[in-house]
């Protein structure tokens, strides 16, 4: 449920980037970071504790989407990965509007990415969510290994659900379908707001300015 | 009155259900003795099946009649799977292994594979280890249950299988899977889970549908269901899967090791077959595993001899890579009735610039992307960012190529052909390191040194290059040039005989003496010392000066 500010007209997305341990979370969301023009996006902070990173990221988007003449602005949490951090989890979890589940392509961790998977669908059962309401995108991660399961195994595992998930396979160091699969996940959740709003569309894209490296 | 009697006949399976569970806690004897038949009369009236199974109404004609006309009547099916209703199984399953909260609606039908079934015909009831309805409804279970768990359970047959077991002229016929208005192969309502069985993955094709449903005496085929596609598309499905024995023997652990690993691992063609059965049944957990007995009894006389005979029961892993090189490819197709991605209309948003431009940078940069395939540490990969090539800059794109042909792979060079076009190692970009530290400071070695020491957990770091220099500060962590030195070839040595021993390349040496600790981790004659705070490494610590050498080293 996104969060609606009046007063300064904004609208809040939350964003989480779930997934395993070392599935390459915190990767992704510093290389996002990186990427973004730094006048427009807020400072990555962690919250980190000996042991794990829990990420938080805030900033407000170069050309924010304007609806109702409301700002847009995400919010881009990453979880720990580690199994004994669940209340974490639940707690980063609360009010999400979309998910990015980033899987670990190697084959040594393609069981954590399942019981990882089963445990998003738990924490959002908890919470009276589930994963056919909520827009969620499949993170395919560190496909340029040279010993990376195959994709098809990978959908046969992940997206097995009704409601097929848009997949992408993804090289978070590189950069690799990093934001193309942050772009689906956002596009979704706009959609999905501005359908159950009854809002008008915006207006169709203009031309940006290139949003260069920070 | 008239009306409610027809609603209560035309009443769905799932009433009947509700029906049984109501009675199952009714012994026959309750039902007035030796003379009430256990089911027919009590529980499933003949007058309901007339009315709700077509042509189940020549059932009810006189006998002679109905022995005059056997092929028009009613054929009750056998099916592959038995259909029971997820509160059967709740109210017999212990608590220790049910999960507290299940949010899955009770009335809905578990599938269970028939062959999986010991069916008691003369009380009506059926056992199913623990394992197989694992396998079918993992959503239930608080605990992971082993494919061999030999704990059964009990429960009454639904009142569908009750009647055919009644009725014992009619066990011959084939399946009429339209007839109630529901396949054998989809559950529609169901969304699966990862980790359920994947025998559900492909529903039968249309075509297939309507010939298999079509009524008619046909042989029995149990295994349509458990085996996915391939089988019901008609294509022969082997009943085993082939796994070279190699990769099985190197991931044992070292006290089932056989007494020569390295030769039988090596030994070409060794392989050993595993039903496929136990495979699928845990292929979608991502991980399977089987008894040490019986991968000893996969094995050849010769082979199995070489192998301990103790601890039969512990679980060995199998590697997926390797089952998945002779599993039938039809078993992991997609299942089609998944509902594609909705198309959204596109919305521009912050995010959709640097997409393509990512896509396109990538794009033209296939070379790059093929050299830095090299790394295999998955650590590496992950975190370390590789330094920036002209080729990888944002170049204004003028066509988008594939990802495919990033793969492309450059023609393979001799190595005396590698050794003369070699370029001397260009310096280590520190800059890449600043996502690893998680900070916009520039880096160079001191102040990566410095971030080093103030590692949760680490008191103090040094770096040792090959030429012998040291950056840091060796009197915090009480060292000399020459201890440096000493630790440095200590630490390749031992490196090089553990590698010689089977176990991989060496990534850290720790040194414990009272309670201080020191490690070092070398990569050729370089490497990094660091001093502990009186505690072996916390979670991530030793995998990011990993990262951080094998970055500056290359």
């Amino acid at each position: 449920m996104p969060i609606i500010n009046y007063a300064s007209k904004e609208i809040q997305f939350k964003i989480v980037y779930y997934g395993p341990a070392l599935s390459g979370k915190t990767t992704t969301i510093a290389y996002i970071h990186s990427r973004l023009p730094a006048a427009f996006r807020g400072d990555l902070v962690s919250l980190a504790t000996a042991a794990d990173r829990t990420l938080f990221f805030d900033f407000l988007p170069v050309d924010a989407v304007i609806l109702q003449g409301f700002k847009t602005k995400f919010q881009l949490y990453t979880v720990p990965g580690q199994v004994v951090y669940n209340t974490t989890r639940q707690l980063v979890l609360r009010s999400v509007d979309g998910i990015v589940f980033v899987a670990d392509s190697h084959w040594d961790k393609i069981h954590e990415d399942v019981e990882s998977f089963r445990n998003l669908e738990e924490n959002l059962r908890k919470q009276h969510l589930s994963l056919d309401e909520i827009p969620y995108v499949l993170q395919y991660n560190k496909r340029d290994l040279p010993d990376a399961a195959p994709v098809s195994y990978l959908e046969f595992l992940l997206n097995n659900r009704r409601r097929r998930a848009r997949s992408y396979e993804a090289v978070a160091t590189k950069g690799r379908s990093v934001f193309a699969a942050l772009d689906a996940v956002t596009q979704s959740v706009l959609n999905k707001f501005i359908q159950e709003n009854h809002l008008l569309r915006p207006a169709p894209p203009r031309e940006r300015a290139t949003a260069g490296t920070a | 009155m008239s009306f409610f009697s027809w609603f209560r006949s035309k009443s769905d399976k799932s009433e009947q259900d509700e029906l049984e569970l109501k009675g199952s806690d009714e012994s026959p004897e309750a039902h007035g003795g030796a003379e009430v038949p256990p089911f027919q009369s009590a529980r499933v009236p003949p007058p309901r099946l007339r009315e709700t199974v077509p042509g189940s109404r020549l059932k009810s004609t006189s006998p002679a009649e109905s022995s005059a006309a056997p092929k028009e009547g009613f054929r009750r099916p056998v099916r592959a799977t038995v259909d029971v209703p997820l509160q059967v199984l709740l109210l017999q399953l212990p608590p220790e292994v049910t999960k507290s909260n299940i949010d899955i609606d009770p009335k809905r039908r578990v599938q269970i594979p028939r062959k999986s079934l010991e069916i008691d015909e003369a009380h009506q009831t059926a056992k199913v280890t623990f394992a197989t309805l694992f396998g079918s409804c993992p959503e239930i279970f608080s605990v992971p249950i082993a494919p061999l768990d030999q704990r059964t359970l009990e429960f009454n047959l639904p009142a569908w299988e009750k009647s055919r077991l009644a009725d014992p002229g009619e066990q011959t016929t084939s399946p009429t899977a339209t007839a109630h208005g529901e396949s054998t192969a989809v559950t529609p309502t169901e969304t699966r889970e990862p980790g359920t069985v994947p025998d559900r993955l492909t529903p039968l094709p249309a075509g297939q549908l309507v010939s298999e449903t079509q009524p008619g005496p046909g042989p029995e085929k149990p295994d349509e269901t458990t085996l996915g596609g391939a089988a019901r598309n008609g294509s022969e499905v082997p009943k085993t899967v082939r796994v070279a024995l190699g990769p099985i023997i190197k991931s044992l652990p070292p006290e089932l090791q056989p007494s020569d690993p390295n030769a039988l691992a090596n030994k070409p063609g060794a392989a050993i077959e595993l039903p496929l059965e136990l495979i699928n049944s845990q292929l979608a957990n991502g991980r399977v595993t089987i008894p040490f007995s019986t991968l000893l009894k996969s094995l050849p006389e010769d082979v199995r001899s070489h192998f301990p005979q103790a601890d039969t029961a512990a679980e060995v892993a199998v590697p997926v890579k390797e089952i998945l090189q002779d599993y039938p490819q039809d078993l992991l197709r997609p299942r089609a009735d998944q509902e594609p991605e909705e198309v959204l209309p596109a919305i521009s948003t912050p995010f959709t610039g640097p997409a393509k431009e990512d896509t396109e940078r990538l794009a033209h940069a296939p070379e790059a992307a093929e050299s830095e395939k090299v790394a295999t540490d998955s650590h590496q990969l992950e975190l370390i960012e590789h330094p920036t090539t002209p080729s990888e800059l944002p170049q204004p794109a003028s066509q988008e190529a594939p990802v495919a042909e990033e793969k492309q792979e450059a023609p393979e060079k001799t190595v005396s052909e590698q050794k003369l076009t070699a370029e001397p190692k260009p310096a280590p970009n520190f800059s890449a390191l600043q996502s690893l530290f998680l900070t916009d400071e520039a880096l160079d070695l001191n102040k990566v040194v410095q971030k080093i020491g103030e590692l949760p957990g680490i008191n103090s770091a040094l770096f040792f290059g090959a030429d012998g220099s040291l950056e840091g500060e060796p009197e915090k962590l009480g060292l000399t040039q020459s201890s440096v030195q000493l630790l440095s070839s200590l630490t390749q040595e031992v490196g090089q005989r553990v590698e010689n021993l089977g176990f991989g390349q060496i990534e850290t040496v720790t040194l414990g003496w009272k309670r201080e600790l020191v490690s070092v981790f070398a990569r050729g004659e370089s490497g990094f010392v660091v001093r502990h705070e009186k505690r072996p490494f916390k979670p991530g610590v030793r995998e990011k000066i990993c990262l951080v050498l094998s970055h500056i080293c290359g």
